[in-house]
């Protein structure tokens, strides 16, 4: 980028590459109110809490800044989120600092004393207690049994708030219009009628929390005045002027400009986070809602391409300020911090054209000086989509080492009229989080519980028992031994899974109910369609539609297995089941014929039929048991293949498998990727296994990631032929791909000098995170599967 | 040649590549056929160069079990001494019969190819037609896939019948008529030219390069689409004198779209270890970047399109 603002970006995005800090100010004001409104109803305390806190939290603004809206007084840090839960403090105040992972500044002590405070208030009522109390034991007892991971009720955090709200309705009404909307509600309103009554308490809430919002924007606005009184910068002076003129407008009122539109969505987000922050917070369909300010004022003159890059790029950096403090064993979940907000570009519009514009490439390009790890930019890529923009991303994500998502625009399509969508909704999608197929303001769709399929599968075959303790998990299936037949063998597999998968689902499904019955949000659902209307929070099923998915972790390993026990055992007839039993009992110490005949059975990943697909028989066998479930807030529960980073953590559960795998090793990553190093036939063929998959049935998405050496693309000739590839993959049924593109001595002097490597970014399940900051077991995963897949 | 002849042809081919970005124009599945008349000190594919199958011995895999040392027919294998054994292969009483190879549970010992018929790796290649897209296809290469005459014009004419571009990667030492016909019918020639002096391509290369290059002015008239391969081997093909002729060379020739510069790498020193090979003496030495660059220098003065890398 050729950009006035370069230094400022690169002075912006350097304070962002600092260990975070976990800030209490948030939290306290939040307490604080609460404890003003006891014997009130949610909808009340969660707006009064949030007009305290927004009238608490400090406004900060930077020299350097152009755009308003700080979460924390850090650069880089976590509110905390009481009402929710933050109880994992009690212990864990001082590990939070020296965990292998996601390690936090330490608290200093007079802001421990605030923390305990809180911890003190909330031990009984915070939500996840009150969950607690809600759940029979029986499902209680998974929520650590490392079968349902992330399953677990979230900490600190709407769990994953992977929702896009309506941007582009806030630009155009302003929060006057929404304000305006829920008074026109009100008036309609027959009190005689119960549930009336009820809405009446949602939309007051409504206002109140709409009118803190704009109560916080006028901060800034005076917060930019006072600052150009006090500067000598005449051109500082001039920007502070124009900032505060905008916050004085926007978000109340519609934006009229590029600069305004931005910062109006960043004040809306800004305040959404602290109103309940979780993952996966989307910005849309940025280059379609901003396209006609950006097309406006350059015709006009009045906007460079310059500025709207700066403008873009410090959207980015802002997006980094935000992280969230887990608990230990959460943090192996989310490693590195996967705020994941994303933005969309490309695709096709409503009428099914070709949607790319100038602006679709500026938020590509933008990206190149910032290179930080929680804004992840998502390029939809249609049959009509243009090669020049395919490439263009394909060239970033060589540069930023793989940061950017190519999703098909087809198999989406299809994913979504599948799920009842209207053709125009489903046009408009976006993914948000990890890979979580949305639409913007009228889906509510999340992800779930992660559910640990190889370890079902052990199950299947020690009747129901983990290996690793003797755990009695599941139900008696029978002595695996005594199986007959490759039926059998699938049969105590669907009954493990169908037990467990009876408990995951209403397990999350409560989740999703307490946070829509109890903590509502009342100013984000009104960014939504739905929630104004019917007078119920987001989640309560307020919005048009709504979708819940569970994620299978691990199924290549699964897939490899059954295909290593189908051939080996029931075909072949090389291996009894008493031997397979017994080598998978030594962990193979002793049984290395039968590790090499299962290990030499064809590998998912290679464009074998055999065992892809059994793969995919599995996905669809998660589908058929899941999907016909409701969930909470009349959502439909899905299937989305994933793993996150949890392929580590989970692994430590799993004793050795039929694949050839070994106890407690790491499980396939990603969610459809193959397992490790098993792909070793070409690109092709790993791109062809993949996208045999019926991914139109796994309607929320799965994760497959690929990874290159820069050496394959170093060529106009070979980035083009990366493109052939890439779209084909995306055609042929294929719905998500990305890519790491890293080499293995970079990360080899990472590990030794991490200090010298502080921004290096890596592909971590389908987020980015610094690669010096995910331990040692996951930055040696992430070696090995390089270095496998280069020789 | 008809149908059934085809079904019946088999050779080694020892990889399958699906997706290689550097075999040719487009993307390609590119396969390797086992056996080469070239012995060429610098080969990077060793396990190429035999017509028959070969035992590939991966030391660090051996866990030394001994499993493998009653299991051959031939007594070729023993143990070494002390805690950590490994198995010792007298490659001259071995004689690559594999039964070892199933003796040995931890892969240590395996085969370096695989049979194939014209039809088995034709479906190999057909699933992949849809990421060819306009300009990519199959490159067949080894190895040398006119040592399989019969086999690969069956394969090219496949190939052809259902529209997939075919590129044969040769070393240019074809001798037989069926061979010349490949040739000939392939609508690409990756086309390996190493060095123009007649005595030290019999030392480099252990033939001679007049058929080399009668093979290629052949190619050349036919007016169909030549890729120019120059390996840079240190001592070999490298001097200024020898790329100086073989620019004048190809600036002579009609059919030739691009030149590929090829400098002298290590990747195969694995492959001599797993062969039992003793690593030839070319592998001591570096090839300097800078010169990489001057040579690619002399072509591109001359006109030629040429690049480094395939």
């Amino acid at each position: 980028m050729s950009n006035n603002y370069k230094e400022r970006i690169g002075r912006l995005r350097n304070h962002m590459v600092t260990k975070p800090s976990v800030s209490v100010i948030r939290g306290k004001a939040w307490t604080d109110s609460y404890k003003e409104t006891e014997g009130r109803e949610p909808f009340f305390r969660q707006a009064l809490a949030l007009k305290k806190t927004l009238e608490t939290v400090p406004v900060l603004l930077d020299d350097d800044e152009l755009l308003a809206g700080r979460i924390t007084e850090f650069w880089r840090g976590s509110m905390l989120l009481p009402e929710i839960n933050i109880q994992f403090l009690e212990t864990e105040m001082d590990d939070i600092a020296v965990r292998p992972r996601c390690t936090f500044e330490p608290i200093p002590g007079d802001r421990q004393k605030v923390v305990w405070e809180m911890l003190d208030y909330w031990r009984d009522k915070n939500l996840h207690m009150m969950w607690q109390n809600k759940l029979p034991a029986y499902m209680l007892e998974h929520e650590y049994s490392g079968l349902i991971g992330g399953a677990t009720f979230c900490d600190n955090g709407h769990y994953l708030t992977h929702v896009s709200a309506d941007y582009p309705k806030l630009l155009r009404v302003g929060l006057d219009g929404i304000r305006k909307e829920i008074e026109d509600e009100i008036a309609k309103l027959d009190l005689r009628v119960p549930e009336d009554f009820e809405k009446l308490q949602f939309l007051n809430a409504a206002l109140i929390s709409n009118r803190a919002a704009a109560d916080f924007s006028l901060r800034y606005s005076k917060l930019a005045s006072e600052q150009a009184e006090q500067t000598n910068d005449p051109v500082r002076k001039e920007e502070l002027l124009e900032l505060s003129r905008i916050c004085a407008k926007v978000p109340m009122r519609p934006a009229n400009t590029f600069y305004e539109a931005i910062q109006s969505i960043v004040t809306a987000w800004t305040v959404i986070n602290i109103e309940g922050q979780g993952n996966g917070l989307c910005f849309g369909r940025v280059d379609q809602y901003l396209y006609p300010y950006y097309k406006k004022e350059k015709a006009a003159g009045t906007l460079t391409d310059d500025f709207a890059v700066a403008l873009i790029a410090m959207l980015y950096i802002k997006t980094n300020g935000v992280v969230n403090v887990y608990n230990r064993f959460t943090s192996n979940i989310f490693t590195g911090w996967p705020q994941t907000m994303n933005v969309n570009v490309g695709g096709i519009d409503k009428n099914g054209r070709d949607a790319v514009n100038e602006l679709s490439y500026l938020f590509v390009e933008a990206d190149m000086d910032v290179r930080l790890t929680q804004n992840d930019i998502v390029v939809r890529v249609e049959t009509k989509t243009p090669s020049s923009f395919v490439i263009r991303c394909i060239e970033v994500a060589k540069a930023l080492r793989g940061k950017v998502k190519f999703m098909s625009d087809n198999t989406i399509l299809q994913q979504l009229m599948h799920d009842g969508y209207k053709l125009d909704d489903a046009r408009d999608y976006v993914i948000t989080g990890c890979s979580t197929v949305n639409v913007p303001g009228r889906s509510l769709d999340d992800p779930g519980a992660l559910l640990n399929m190889p370890l079902l599968l052990e199950m299947a075959l020690n009747d129901g028992k983990r290996r690793r303790d003797g755990a009695q998990l599941g139900p008696h299936t029978g002595d695996a031994r005594t199986f007959k037949s490759y039926d059998d063998i699938m049969e105590a597999f669907r009954i493990q899974c169908e037990t467990l998968f009876r408990i995951a689902v209403p397990m999350r499904s409560s989740d999703r109910f307490m946070y829509g019955k109890y903590r509502p949000v009342l100013f984000h659902s009104c960014l939504f369609t739905g929630p104004i209307q019917k007078g119920r929070d987001m989640w309560d099923d307020g919005s048009r539609y709504g979708r819940l998915s569970f994620s299978p972790s691990g199924v290549p390993n699964v897939g490899d297995s059954l295909a290593a026990i189908k051939k080996v055992v029931f075909e072949d007839g090389a291996l009894t089941m008493n031997g397979l039993i017994d080598a998978l009992e030594a962990n193979f110490e002793g049984h290395e014929k039968a590790l090499k005949l299962l290990s030499d059975a064809p590998k998912y990943g290679n464009d074998i039929d055999y065992v892809d697909y059994i793969v995919d028989d599995v996905l669809m066998m998660c589908v058929d048991i899941i999907t016909p479930m409701m969930c909470a807030g009349k959502a439909k529960a899905t299937v989305s293949p994933a793993a996150l980073s949890a392929n580590v953590s989970l692994g430590l559960d799993v004793s050795a498998l039929p694949d050839g795998r070994k106890a407690f090793l790491p499980l396939a990553e990603g969610g459809v990727s193959p397992y490790q190093g098993r792909n070793v036939s070409g690109p092709v063929a790993t791109y062809r296994s993949v996208a045999k998959l019926d991914h139109v049935k796994l309607t929320n998405g799965s994760i497959f990631n690929m990874r290159f050496s820069p050496k394959d693309l170093d060529s106009v000739q070979k980035i083009k032929k990366f493109e052939q590839m890439l779209r084909m993959f995306l055609e042929e049924g294929g719905f998500f791909v990305q890519y790491n593109i890293v080499d293995t001595e970079t990360l080899r002097a990472a590990q030794k000098n991490p200090e010298q490597y502080k921004d290096l970014l890596v592909r971590v399940a389908t987020y980015s995170a610094y690669f010096v900051e995910l331990g040692e077991d996951l930055q040696e995963d992430i070696i090995n599967r390089l270095a496998q897949e280069v020789s | 040649m008809k149908e059934n002849d085809a079904v019946g042809l088999s050779s080694l081919i020892f990889n399958i590549v699906h997706g290689s970005t550097v075999d040719g124009w487009g993307v390609r599945t590119t396969v390797f056929l086992k056996g080469c008349p070239l012995r060429c000190l610098w080969c990077c594919n060793p396990e190429g160069q035999k017509k028959y199958a070969e035992l590939k011995y991966t030391a660090d895999d051996c866990n030394g079990c001994g499993n493998c040392v009653p299991a051959c027919p031939k007594k070729a294998i023993s143990m070494t001494p002390g805690r950590d054994a490994k198995a010792l292969i007298d490659r001259e009483l071995c004689d690559n019969c594999m039964i070892c190879a199933d003796s040995c549970y931890v892969g240590a010992l395996a085969s370096f190819s695989k049979q194939y018929t014209v039809n088995e790796l034709f479906s190999e290649i057909e699933r992949d037609q849809g990421y060819f897209g306009e300009d990519g296809g199959v490159t067949v290469g080894g190895g040398e896939a006119t040592l399989y005459p019969d086999f690969t014009l069956a394969l090219i004419e496949k190939c052809r019948k259902a529209y997939i571009h075919t590129a044969l990667d040769t070393c240019g030492y074809v001798t037989t008529e069926t061979g010349m016909k490949c040739l000939e019918e392939a609508d690409l020639v990756l086309y390996d030219v190493k060095g123009l002096d007649p005595d030290t391509h019999v030392r480099g290369t252990g033939v001679s390069n007049e058929l080399i290059l009668k093979n290629l002015r052949y190619r050349d008239s036919l007016g169909k689409e030549i890729i120019i391969r120059l390996p840079l081997i240190p001592g070999y093909t490298d001097s200024r004198e020898n790329i100086a002729r073989e620019a004048e060379l190809i600036s002579g020739l009609k059919s030739v779209k691009r030149v590929d510069i090829i400098p002298f790498h290590k990747y195969a020193e694995i492959k001599y270890r797993q062969l039992g090979w003793p690593l030839p003496y070319v592998f001591g030495e570096d090839f300097p970047e800078a010169r990489e660059k001057s040579v690619l220098e002399v072509f591109l003065k001359a006109g030629i399109n040429a690049q480094i890398g395939g």
